[in-house]
C-alpha cells in the first residue's frame, strides 16, 4: 500500500515532549534561536508523560551545604555501589538552576521565613505542581520550537553509526513523516507495561508509572545499534496498595514508617545495618516484599500520628500529584489519621530516572550513535534523577546538540544549520516506513483466525515476563532456568508479531508500543541473565546467585544489537570511582 | 480506571480529545450527531487532565470497582491560579480542598 510521505528537514528533533524533552527544546532554542527545533509528541505536550496529573515535590535539589560530590556519594550508596559518578556530578551541576528557572516561569514553591526553599527531606522541596506540565508546555511553545502533537516517532534513521533523522506518523491524519535532522535528542521516558501489573481487567492501567511510556526510545535505539546499560537494574516502587500512588509523600512529608501485620517496624529490625527506614531505595521495597513472602504481611505505613489538619495537608499534597488517592481513600472508607495505609511493591519498570536502565551516554549525553543524544528516563547510568534531574539532562543534551550543530555549520560555512538532504536518507527511511505501516495491511494477508491484536500481544508479553523474569508472581525473583523459558517464549512471540494487525492509526500506535516492549524485554532478559550476582535486591534478585559479588561484578552490564545481523552482544564497562569514600556509605 | 461523560453537559469542544495523554477520547458519529466518547475505559490512568480542562464540567472520574467502592466523587474547579476540589463521601459528607 503506497502512502504519501512528507519529507521534513530540520536541525534538531526532540523525540518525546515530556519532562526532559520540553526542557531540551526550550534550552536548544535559548542557546541558538536560529536553530530549527522540532518536538515530536505522540500525545499532546500539555499533559503528556509522567507529569500528566502534576507533581507535589522536587525530589532532587542541592540544599545549602550539599555539593555534586555529596550527591554522588548519596546516590552511589543508594544504588548499591555501582553508578556512573561522572553523570551524577554533571547532572548535579545543572539541577538547581533548572528549578530556579521553572520557579521564575511560575511554579509555586514553598519558602521558609529566610526565603530558602522549604526542605522536605535531604534532597527535596515541596511544590504546588498540579499544573506543572501545562506550564512547561507553554514555555516550549513560547520558545519557538515547532511542536507536532499526536505524532509518534517509530524509528531512527541511522547510517554508519550516525543518526540522519527519524520516521514518524501523524495519528490524526495518517501522514507519514521522513524527518532529516542534524541531531536527535531522545526523551521518550522509560518503559511500563513490560510485566503483568498489580491490577487486572478494568484497572490494569492503574499503576504508578505512566502506562503510556512504553519504551519507544529504548527500542528505536536498540534497533539502530545503540549501546544500552543496566537494564537489569529494574525499578520497583513501594506504593499505596491498589491505587499505586507514591508513598514518598507519606514517608518524607509526614514521617510515616513501615510496619508489618504484627505492627513491627521491620526495616529497623531487619536492616539496621543498612539504615533501617533510610535504607537504600531497593531495600525499602525488598523489606516489605520479604515480609509478605514469609507470611508476616500485609505491610503498612503508619501515619496515625497525624492530626486532622495534617491529614488535610497530606490530601492536598496528593491532589497536586495523584488526586485519585484522595478519591480512593474516600471510596474505601480509609482515614490516614486512624487507619494504617497498606503498601506494596509495583510490578517492575525500566526507567533511567528512578533507576539507571537506558542509553549508555557520555557526559555530554551523547549516546554511542553520533548525533544521537538521550536525556531523562530514557538515558541510563544515573538513578535518582526525578523531575529536576531530567530537566538537568535535557539542558545538557540540548546544549551539546546545539554546540555540535554550530560546529557543523561553521565547518560547512552555510548560513543555516539545516543540513542538505543526505544521499541514501530516503532509501533508509523507506525501510523504516515499511516496518511502521505493515500492521495496517495485514488484514488481507493474515488469516482472520491467526490475526493478533496489540492487546493480546501485550497480555502474552506481560504473562511471560511475570512468570519467568521476576515479576510480582515470583516476588521479583528469577533464575537462569526461568530466564531460559522467558527467552524461548519471547523469541516465539517475536516471530508471531508478523500476525499483529492494526485497524486504524491509534491501533497502529498500540501495535508499535507492544513491538517496542517486546524488543526491550528481549534485551532485559539477556541483561538479567548476564549479571551473575544479586546487587539490587527486589529490583534484581537472582535466586541462583543470591549474593553480591564485587570481585566479579563491580562493573556495568551493557549490550548492543548489531543492526545488520540482529545479534545482541553483551559488553561490560568498568566502574570508575571519581568521588572518594566508601561506596556503601552515604 | 474510567471517566464518564455526561452528554447533557458536554459542549463537544474536543478539549478532552486534544489533551488526553493516552488519546483515549474519540469523536463518534451517532444517530443524534457527533459526540465525544471514551475509547476504552480500562486504558485510563486517572490523571484527570480531561476533567480539569472540561468547560462544561461534563467529565467525572470513576475508579474501577475491583479496587474502589462506589459512591465517592472528586471534582476539581479552576479558581484563579489554583483549583478547588470537591470531595463527596459515600455518606454524603463533603470536603473541599484548595491547591
Amino acid at each position: 500500500m503506497k502512502r504519501p510521505v512528507q519529507h521534513v528537514v530540520t536541525d534538531l528533533v526532540v523525540i518525546g515532549g515530556g519532562t526532559a524533552g520540553c526542557m531540551a527544546a526550550i534550552e536548544a532554542k535559548s542557546k541558538d534561536p536560529n536553530l530549527d527545533v522540532l518536538v515530536l509528541e505522540k500525545a499532546d505536550i500539555d499533559r503528556s508523560g509522567c507529569l500528566a496529573a502534576g507533581m507535589n515535590a522536587i525530589n532532587l535539589y542541592l540544599h545549602p551545604g550539599e555539593t555534586p560530590e555529596s550527591l554522588a556519594r548519596y546516590v552511589r550508596q543508594d544504588a548499591m555501589g555501582l553508578v556512573r559518578e561522572d553523570l551524577i556530578v554533571s547532572m548535579a551541576e545543572h539541577v538547581n538552576e533548572t528549578v530556579h528557572l521553572v520557579e521564575e516561569w511560575g511554579l509555586p514553591i514553598a519558602k521558609d521565613s529566610k526565603g530558602h526553599y522549604q526542605q522536605r527531606g535531604r534532597w527535596n522541596i515541596k511544590i504546588r505542581g498540579g499544573d506543572l506540565k501545562p506550564l512547561l508546555a507553554r514555555k516550549t511553545q513560547e520558545s519557538g520550537a515547532n511542536i507536532l502533537n499526536r505524532t509518534f516517532a517509530s524509528g531512527l534513521v541511522v547510517r554508519d553509526n550516525k543518526v540522519l533523522g527519524c520516521v514518524a506518523l501523524d495519528k490524526r491524519t495518517g501522514d507519514i513523516l521522513a524527518i532529516e535532522a542534524g541531531a536527535v535528542i531522545v526523551t521518550t521516558g522509560g518503559a511500563a507495561g513490560i510485566y503483568r501489573p498489580n491490577n487486572d481487567g478494568d484497572a490494569h492501567h492503574k499503576m504508578w508509572y505512566s502506562p503510556f511510556n512504553t519504551g519507544a526510545g529504548y527500542a528505536m535505539g536498540i534497533r539502530a545499534g545503540a549501546e544500552m546499560t543496566s537494564f537489569e537494574m529494574r525499578f520497583i516502587a513501594l506504593r499505596v496498595k491498589d491505587i499505586l500512588t507514591p508513598t514518598g509523600t507519606l514517608a518524607l512529608g509526614f514521617g510515616a514508617k513501615q510496619v508489618n501485620a504484627a505492627g513491627e517496624a521491620f526495616m529497623e529490625k531487619r536492616f539496621p545495618h543498612m539504615g533501617g527506614n533510610s535504607a537504600p531505595t531497593c531495600l525499602r521495597v525488598y523489606g516489605p516484599t520479604v515480609e509478605n513472602m514469609e507470611g508476616r504481611g500485609p505491610c503498612f505505613m503508619d501515619a496515625t500520628h497525624l492530626t486532622q489538619e495534617e491529614v488535610r495537608s497530606l490530601k492536598s499534597s496528593y491532589l497536586n500529584m495523584y488526586p485519585d488517592t484522595v478519591l480512593f481513600w474516600a471510596a474505601n472508607d480509609i482515614d490516614p489519621a486512624t487507619d494504617l495505609i497498606e503498601v506494596c511493591g509495583t510490578e517492575p519498570y525500566l526507567v533511567g530516572g528512578h533507576a539507571q536502565a537506558g542509553y549508555w551516554v557520555s557526559d555530554d549525553r551523547q549516546t554511542s550513535i553520533e548525533g544521537l543524544y538521550a536525556a531523562g528516563d530514557v538515558a541510563g547510568g544515573t538513578p535518582y534523577k526525578f523531575v529536576s534531574g531530567c530537566w538537568a539532562e535535557g539542558v545538557i543534551a540540548a546544549s551539546s546538540a546545539a554546540a555540535q550543530l554550530r560546529r557543523k555549520r561553521n565547518r560547512s560555512r552555510t548560513v543555516a544549520a539545516t543540513p542538505r538532504p543526505v544521499a541514501g536518507f530516503r532509501e533508509l527511511a523507506a525501510l523504516e516506513i515499511a516496518r511502521l505501516i505493515e500492521p495496517l495491511s495485514r488484514h488481507n494477508s493474515v488469516a482472520r483466525e491467526c490475526q493478533v491484536t496489540p492487546k493480546e500481544a501485550e497480555a502474552r508479553l506481560q504473562k511471560v515476563m511475570d512468570e519467568y523474569a521476576g515479576g510480582l508472581s515470583t516476588y521479583y525473583h528469577y533464575s537462569g532456568a526461568g530466564l531460559d523459558r522467558a527467552r524461548q517464549e519471547l523469541e516465539r512471540l517475536n516471530r508471531q508479531l508478523k500476525s499483529l494487525v492494526a485497524d486504524d492509526f491509534h491501533q497502529l500506535m498500540l501495535a508499535h508500543e507492544v513491538i517496542d516492549r517486546i524488543e526491550v524485554s528481549r534485551v532485559l532478559v539477556e541483561h538479567l541473565d548476564y549479571r551473575q550476582e544479586t546487587r539490587w535486591p527486589a529490583f534484581q534478585s537472582r535466586s541462583d546467585y543470591p549474593f553480591r559479588d564485587d570481585r566479579h561484578w563491580l562493573k556495568f552490564v551493557n549490550s548492543r544489537r548489531d543492526p545488520d545481523t540482529g545479534d545482541l552482544v553483551m559488553i561490560t564497562r568498568p566502574y570508575e570511582q571519581m568521588v572518594p569514600g566508601d561506596r556503601y556509605l552515604p | 480506571m474510567a471517566v464518564v461523560i455526561d452528554q447533557t453537559k458536554c459542549e463537544a469542544c474536543g478539549g478532552c480529545v486534544n489533551t488526553c495523554p493516552g488519546d483515549l477520547f474519540c469523536w463518534v458519529d451517532g444517530l443524534t450527531g457527533t459526540t465525544v466518547q471514551p475509547r476504552e475505559a480500562s486504558e485510563c490512568w486517572d490523571c484527570l487532565a480531561c476533567v480539569k480542562q472540561c468547560p462544561g464540567g461534563a467529565i467525572t472520574t470513576r475508579l474501577p470497582f475491583s479496587i474502589a467502592g462506589t459512591g465517592a466523587t472528586l471534582m476539581p474547579r479552576k479558581e484563579n491560579e489554583g483549583w478547588i476540589w470537591t470531595l463527596r463521601y459515600p455518606d454524603g459528607t463533603v470536603e473541599t480542598y484548595t491547591t
